[in-house]
């Protein structure tokens, strides 16, 4: 009995530490436990989605379309830039092996993201009616509601910009797994969120933007702020000239009513430790152990300020090109010179090379991703650039030579450049030249690419949009599509749009 | 490689004719005949070996154990029989008519295993396969780590060291997932707990029992899938004495390999040989007149970086036990010490500490107790290198150009942060030996295991066992990067000084109970077993770091607050089984097993903790009934089981995280679902003995796995990124296995004990359920390939891979509009343009399809099959022990190599230019760095993995009798020698090939000494 009394107390005492074998993970909240116990909750997810926005919109994904429209050059295999920057151009793989879909991968990932979270939250404050806090318990309902907006239109509207079709989510709950909206439906999509969101903030005096770590946006620059964006994508729905044209004088009043209502002085966002900073210019200013530019600026840009018309489109054969002299001041002061040719590979192409580096925007620390450094998010010129250009798309010339002839424009202030004459062609050749010298890396993601396809100044065979990644089509059931390539100049896409650009660009396609 | 495999084949092959083969003799004095009996049971003893002493004269006896004997020898004489298992004797004859028993070795009376059983179980009365290798295998050539100890020893088991700092990954027979192999479950002593195979001494173990397949592990359910290996620890043997070992090693490491790079430039150079450079030191390409044909150079200044940098570097080990046993108690102590000199001088050594203790009490009849308690300690400082980069060793020494010297020295005599040439190559990477040098890193980690065991058998028919044990591992990271540490670009995070900490616990617990029943029905012997287990185990971590440090003190109290970076870590397991295990044996001939286990677990979705897991076999031993002759035993096995496998931790829940910039994210969404990947597994086999010295074991098994873990694609305009993890997929395996090993001679001073190993295992993804074929890193998953295929790009070498449609134009190349003739082979058999060849536009062709990006299937990893050899060659004090491995077949990525050609330093640069071919093809064909199926290579090896020749020191001839019980001195080389086409860092390991850090191998003296 003694033996079994033992036996037993043992085996108790043993089964006495064992645990359950469901337990709950301290670590880490579940979706449920999320929703019970985070109390701001809802202002932490407009706060997610406000960030992933502004994060994406300057993501260093968009180094790819810097490289296909001739800003950039590059003959490194990281992220496959080579193949955005080659020529002649390449038809876009779309596989989802590849390494360069690293590029539609961020941009279709978190804009659809951001959308989503901002799409939760407002079911929270519109379809559920519950007041939104932050971690103080303040109601911020109204910010978030201003925010959430704000990061859905811009997120659309960008996806609309970048893709051929989408699909537009602005319910919650939504299971549909079809891509039935155009680019135009997105963008249009994308634009009425952002008015709303502007009435909204516009409606709301007490505007309290404060979903980037350590940057407070004050209300009117908030407004200004989503005024610009608006402007940018909605000039940026065109894939050609034709359709730009065809965009009629409707639209480019619309364009120029958000240029008017938008920012009046660049605006900067210094970096502060683990808050936004600007990956793609903090990419594209980035330098080589010799000093060199890692995705250095391509030759097109000293080609067009070159003042001796010397510069070849593309880089010779053998030797070393000499500094340019330019009329531009400003040249200087935005690019280096340097003989050496960095990390570049002559087997890939030497008429990919190039001598100069960026000096705007660089920092010695060699990334803007350390405190204090100064990212440019949106620069006046592009407002200016805005309006100038659709004031030319509604013929009105004198205007648009007035808007870049203006004393503070950067070509006249900085650049000491002469007055540009009010005839369509030199508009157009001085806008091409201020998108590549003074926006240059400062318009984000895919300023000044969307600039050249509306003007079919891409070289042709450059894919206009990206396809939609091949896993998220396999996914629906959909065919993979591609666009881009030598032997496609002109092709049109499923809205009957120009998805890859005709050989008219600023150099003739090899 | 081909021609040392003949080598062993005709060995093996010759040896029956070598060691029973009779030499005739020239004069007949005495016929003798006689038998050889188990000196226990009077069974008849078929092939043992009776000689002559002092002659060549040996026979063998026949399935009778009958022996017939014509020799020139006058009797009497000296007969010596042996067998194995058996005590040699040596038997004075007088008569021509002898009868001679033989007393069983205690160890083969009963060979009991514990693996896969409940109860310990003779290895005769298996019904399912499981291969145990004994100490004697093990610790001949003690391995560096146990990982290393199986290598050429067990059918069905692969061993890859991809990194020569790594443990190897262990993988019993095929694929139970759509991502490869599962890893199996590590058992010691009993205990199921944190433990890894790399922790444990060799020296330390007295056998490895290994079940490979899902029809024996099922008896470990949950964790059962991937097989099991349990390591069975030494304990103290004999009665009343104590031996001591003491046993130390010293030795030198070196690299086993090193890829071939090129020896030639092909810039302009001056009349002294050195570089034209131009502003910017730019080098310019020395192009002949045809405009892209490139002439090369020799460097006037050739630095050998690779073997400057991997030298050889000082390899010990101490070790020293003690073994005691009386009636009623048994004590084995040991402790070792190891240190393994990196491959590269700056990198301090990495050590190995262990320490274990087993103590077992027996009391009386009833009761039994065993404690063990394991203690390790590891220093890997190796750990900080990299694969690329400047914290890398093979990468930049074999990148950078030879005219560079990695080992130049700075005026205050550290190395040269930028040794001259660096701004002439460009290759934007530090010198690995300025970082190496500089950066202070330590990787430290203590670990240890307390188990215990208590049996008692209430009757002679029933007993109770409990097992309990508590693991607790803690590891600990240190990084430290001084002010002032210069890098190529500014980098905020490490120049002015960068301190890092992180640390882990591990712990597990491990609790069984089990109650046993063991009774005899006539010619039945029936036994059962309930057991209930109980596994837990939980890993917490913390990790801090923090840059800009105003002191140079390692603390994160000098860093700068902004900088300052924390995370954490923490996930757990719980585990309930519970099973019955009913077995049977009939006559000694027939053995039949059941098996249910039922198991809880905390990793899957609510409503599916709960598992059934179950098990049947039967064996039949043929030999019982039928007399097969030099066949003395055939035991014919099937056996069916099931097991299964564990997911990450939280794959069952959704996930919401918060980031440190304020927001939240939706990273994982919740299956309730989500239920155990489980292998379904049918064995064949048979286990048999030739001539009683000669054991065969041969294997097919056919396995099912389904249910496998596959986070499944999000679609993020609804679901966002969340991934949501489910059960979908099915592979299939199929396994032959055949191991053979024996005592092939034992005549006079000569014994040579040999094995030999056979594998092959296929198998192939079935099913993915409703996902999208997809590609996971170099591998793409899709149903009726490989999980080991790669996928990429492919550069055409043969014409006959052109396809072509119905108007005869080819369409898998080219733009579609040509024609198979309008391509061609060129010198280095790579298909161009004919329009294109010679000119400088010639450039390979590639595969093209739109619908797939140009890419496809580009090669296998699997290897076609495994082979083992192990021989130990004894003459008198004398022993040769070799260890082979040979991998035919199976393919890898060689980014190494493809890599190299990026900066033109490969030897296809070299031929490629001297073929007068543009640079530009060059670049083509390296495919920026893309997997490309130019650059995979076939990975098979021949590897001479163990060495050694000992020499048992005369102690007595000595007169050390009294101080030493014996002495052996061993000269050992591991790893000594890989013969393979394979031309990347190693050919092992089923994953790309790139800068791992190399294989290196050791020699070493040892010396032994028994007390």
């Amino acid at each position: 009995m003694k033996k079994i009394t033992y036996s037993l107390l043992l085996v108790l005492t043993l089964a006495s530490s064992c645990k359950k074998v469901s337990f709950d993970d301290p670590s880490s909240f579940t979706n449920d436990e999320a929703n019970a116990q985070i109390k701001d909750l809802g202002y932490k997810l407009v706060t997610s989605s406000v960030q992933t926005t502004f994060n994406t919109t300057t993501s260093s994904a968009g180094v790819h379309f810097s490289l296909l429209a001739d800003q950039t050059t590059n003959t490194n295999g990281n992220s496959s830039w080579w193949d955005f920057a080659n020529e002649p151009r390449l038809r876009l793989n779309n596989n989802a092996s590849y390494r360069g879909a690293v590029s539609w991968n961020t941009f279709y990932n978190n804009f659809y993201q951001a959308n989503l979270d901002a799409t939760i939250a407002l079911d929270l404050i519109d379809v559920q009616h519950k007041k939104i806090v932050d971690n103080q318990g303040n109601d911020r309902t109204n910010d978030c509601e201003v925010a959430a907006y704000f990061s859905k239109g811009v997120s659309q509207g960008y996806l609309g910009v970048i893709f051929d079709q989408g699909l537009i989510v602005d319910e919650a709950n939504l299971s549909e797994r079809s891509f039935p909206h155009s680019y135009k439906e997105l963008i249009e999509n994308g634009l009425r969120l952002i008015d709303k969101s502007i009435a909204l903030a516009e409606a709301h005096p007490g505007l309290k933007f404060d979903f980037l770590s350590g940057v407070g946006i004050s209300r009117s620059e908030f407004i200004q702020l989503a005024n610009s964006l608006a402007a940018r994508i909605l000039s940026s729905v065109a894939r050609d000239k034709t359709e730009a044209e065809a965009l009629g004088a409707a639209h480019w009043n619309r364009v120029l009513d958000y240029a008017s209502k938008g920012i009046t002085r660049d605006y900067t966002i210094p970096t502060v430790t683990g808050g936004y900073y600007n990956q793609l210019v903090s990419l594209l200013v980035q330098r080589n152990t010799d000093g060199s530019g890692w995705l250095a600026p391509d030759i097109k840009i000293p080609y067009l300020a070159d003042n001796t018309g010397n510069t070849p489109n593309y880089y010779p054969a053998s030797g070393i090109l000499p500094p340019i002299t330019s009329d531009d001041k400003r040249f200087d002061q935005y690019f280096g010179y340097t003989p050496s040719f960095g990390i570049m590979l002559e087997s890939r192409g030497r008429g990919l090379f190039t001598n100069y580096y960026r000096i705007r925007w660089y920092n010695n620390a060699n990334t803007l991703n350390t405190p204090g450094a100064i990212n440019p998010y949106f620069l006046y010129e592009e407002i200016r650039l805005l309006k100038a250009e659709a004031k030319y798309r509604l013929k009105d010339y004198a205007g648009a030579a007035e808007e870049l002839n203006n004393t503070n424009a950067a070509r006249i202030a900085k650049g000491f450049l002469p007055p540009v004459e009010a005839n369509p062609a030199a508009l157009l050749s001085a806008l091409h030249y201020e998108y590549a010298v003074e926006i240059d890396d400062g318009g984000g993601a895919f300023v000044p690419f969307t600039f050249m396809r509306r003007n079919n100044l891409l070289i042709g065979g450059t894919p206009t949009e990206y396809p939609l990644p091949q896993l998220q089509l396999e996914l629906v059931k959909k065919e993979p599509y591609s666009f881009g390539g030598k032997a496609y100049f002109g092709e049109k896409g499923a809205s009957g749009e120009t998805a890859t650009a005709p050989n008219e660009g600023w150099k003739p396609s090899l | 490689m081909t021609q040392q495999f003949r080598i062993w084949v005709l060995a093996l092959l010759c040896l029956p004719h070598i060691s029973f083969g009779q030499n005739p003799a020239s004069t007949i004095n005495s016929v003798l005949s006689g038998r050889i009996l188990d000196g226990k049971t009077e069974t008849p003893l078929a092939g043992a070996s009776v000689s002559i002493q002092n002659t060549t004269h040996q026979v063998l006896t026949d399935n009778q154990g009958r022996f017939n004997f014509k020799t020139g020898q006058r009797l009497p004489y000296v007969l010596v029989v042996s067998y194995v298992g058996y005590k040699t004797q040596t038997v004075t004859v007088q008569t021509e008519q002898v009868e001679i028993r033989l007393e069983a070795l205690p160890a083969q009376l009963e060979d009991v295993v514990v693996t896969g059983v409940a109860q310990g179980t003779s290895r005769r009365n298996l019904s399912f396969a499981l291969t145990k290798v004994n100490t004697d295998q093990l610790n001949t050539v003690p391995a560096t780590d146990a990982t290393q100890s199986l290598r050429g020893k067990v059918a069905g088991l692969q061993i890859d060291q991809a990194a020569g700092n790594q443990s190897a990954t262990v993988y019993l027979r095929g694929a139970k997932s759509i991502n490869g192999n599962i890893a199996p479950l590590l058992v010691v002593d009993g205990y199921v707990t944190g433990l890894a195979l790399a922790d444990i001494n060799p020296q330390d173990i007295e056998s490895i029992e290994i079940v490979k397949g899902a029809a024996a592990s099922a008896l470990y359910g949950t964790r059962g899938e991937g097989g099991v290996i349990q390591v069975i620890t030494k304990k103290g043997k004999g009665i009343n004495k104590i031996n001591i070992i003491a046993d130390n090693e010293y030795g030198i490491s070196n690299v086993q390999h090193t890829p071939p790079t090129s020896q030639l430039h092909f810039y302009k150079v001056n009349d002294d040989g050195s570089f034209v450079l131009s502003s910017g030191n730019n080098r310019t390409l020395d192009l002949q007149s045809n405009g892209f044909s490139l002439n090369q150079h020799r460097y006037i200044k050739y630095y050998d970086n690779v073997n400057n940098m991997l030298s050889n570097n000082a390899y010990y080990t101490n070790f020293v036990s003690v073994a005691a046993a009386g009636e009623k108690y048994n004590l084995y102590g040991s402790f070792q010490n190891q240190s393994k000199g990196g491959i590269a001088g700056p990198i301090s050594p990495d050590t190995k500490r262990s320490a274990l203790l087993n103590v077992g009490f027996k009391p009386n009849k009833q009761l039994d107790a065993e404690v063990t308690v394991q203690y390790f300690n590891k220093n890997t400082p190796s750990a900080s290198l990299s694969s690329s980069g400047a914290g890398s060793v093979l990468y930049s020494a074999l990148l950078y150009e030879p005219f560079i010297d990695l080992t130049e020295k700075q005026d205050d005599g550290r190395y040269a942060f930028k040794p001259y040439g660096f701004d002439i190559q460009k290759f934007n990477t530090g010198n690995p030996f300025y970082q190496l040098s500089y950066r202070e890193y330590a990787n430290v980690s203590n670990n240890f295991l307390i188990g215990g065991r208590l049996r008692y058998r209430f009757s002679p028919k029933v007993s109770a066992e409990v097992y309990g044990a508590f693991q607790h591992a803690y590891g600990e990271t240190e990084d430290y990067y001084p002010v002032g540490f210069q890098t190529l670009t500014a980098d905020v995070t490490k120049n002015n000084g960068y301190y890092g900490l992180s640390n882990e616990h591990q712990s597990s617990k491990n609790g069984q109970v089990q109650l046993n029943y063991n009774d005899r029905f006539g010619d039945f012997e029936v036994g059962a077993s309930l057991k209930s287990v109980y596994e837990e185990s939980r890993t917490t971590g913390i990790s801090a770091s923090g840059y800009n440090l105003s002191a140079p003190v390692k603390s994160l109290g000098v860093a700068e607050a902004s900088t300052r970076a924390t995370s954490s870590s923490w996930s757990q397991l719980v585990n309930y089984g519970y099973f019955i295990n009913l077995k049977s044996t009939w006559r000694n001939k027939l053995f039949i097993d059941l098996l249910g286990r039922f198991d809880l677990s905390s990793r899957f979705g609510s409503n599916a903790a709960a598992a059934f897991f179950p098990r049947a076999s039967v064996a039949y031993r043929l030999t019982e009934d039928i007399d097969l002759g030099y066949i003395t035993d055939l035991k014919l096995r099937a056996a069916y089981g099931q097991a299964g496998s564990l997911p990450a931790f939280g794959a069952k829940e959704s996930q919401v995280s918060l980031t440190s910039s304020g927001g939240v994210s939706y990273t994982r969404k919740d299956n309730t679902d989500l239920t155990r990947a489980v292998t379904a597994e049918l064995e064949l086999g048979f286990d048999a003995t030739l001539f009683n010295r000669i054991n065969i074991q041969a294997n097919y098994a056919t396995a099912t796995s389904k249910n496998d873990f596959i986070l499944v694609p999000a679609f993020p305009p609804t679901t966002g990124t969340a991934g949501i993890w489910d059960n979908l997929g099915e592979v299939k395996s199929n396994s032959f296995e055949v191991e053979i090993n024996g005592n092939l001679l034992s005549r006079g001073k000569w014994k040579w004990n040999a094995g030999a190993t056979f594998s092959r295992v296929r198998s192939k993804i079935t099913s993915l359920g409703d996902v999208p074929e997809f590609t996971s890193g170099d591998f793409r998953k899709a149903a009726g390939i490989s999980p080991y295929s790669y996928y990429g790009y492919s550069i055409l070498t043969s014409l006959s891979q052109l396809e072509t449609g119905k108007n005869g134009t080819v369409i898998n190349a080219g733009d579609g509009t040509l024609r198979p003739e309008d391509f061609t082979v060129n010198k280095l058999g790579i298909v161009v343009l004919k329009s294109q060849e010679g000119t400088d536009q010639e450039r390979p062709v590639f595969y093209q399809n739109a619908a797939t990006g140009n890419m496809k299937v580009i090669g296998d990893a699997q290897p076609d099959f495994l082979v083992g050899f192990s021989n130990t060659l004894s003459w008198g004090p004398f022993s040769l022990y070799t260890v082979l491995d040979w991998k035919h077949g199976g393919q890898k990525y060689n980014e190494t190599v493809n890599y190299l050609t990026y900066q033109y330093r490969s030897v296809f640069t070299d031929r490629a230019v001297a073929a007068g071919l543009p640079l530009p093809f060059i670049t083509a064909v390296f495919n920026a760095q893309q997997t490309t199926d130019y650059w995979m290579e076939n990975s098979g090896y021949v590897s001479l993995r163990e060495l050694s020749l000992s020499y048992q020191l005369p102690v007595k001839q000595w007169k050390l009798a009294g101080i030493v019980n014996g002495a052996k001195l061993s000269f050992i080389a591991r790893n000594l020698y890989t013969w393979t086409n394979f031309t990347g860092v190693t050919p092992e390991g089923w994953d790309i090939d790139f800068y791992a850090y190399p294989q290196f191998r050791t020699f070493s003296g040892r010396l032994t000494l028994n007390f």
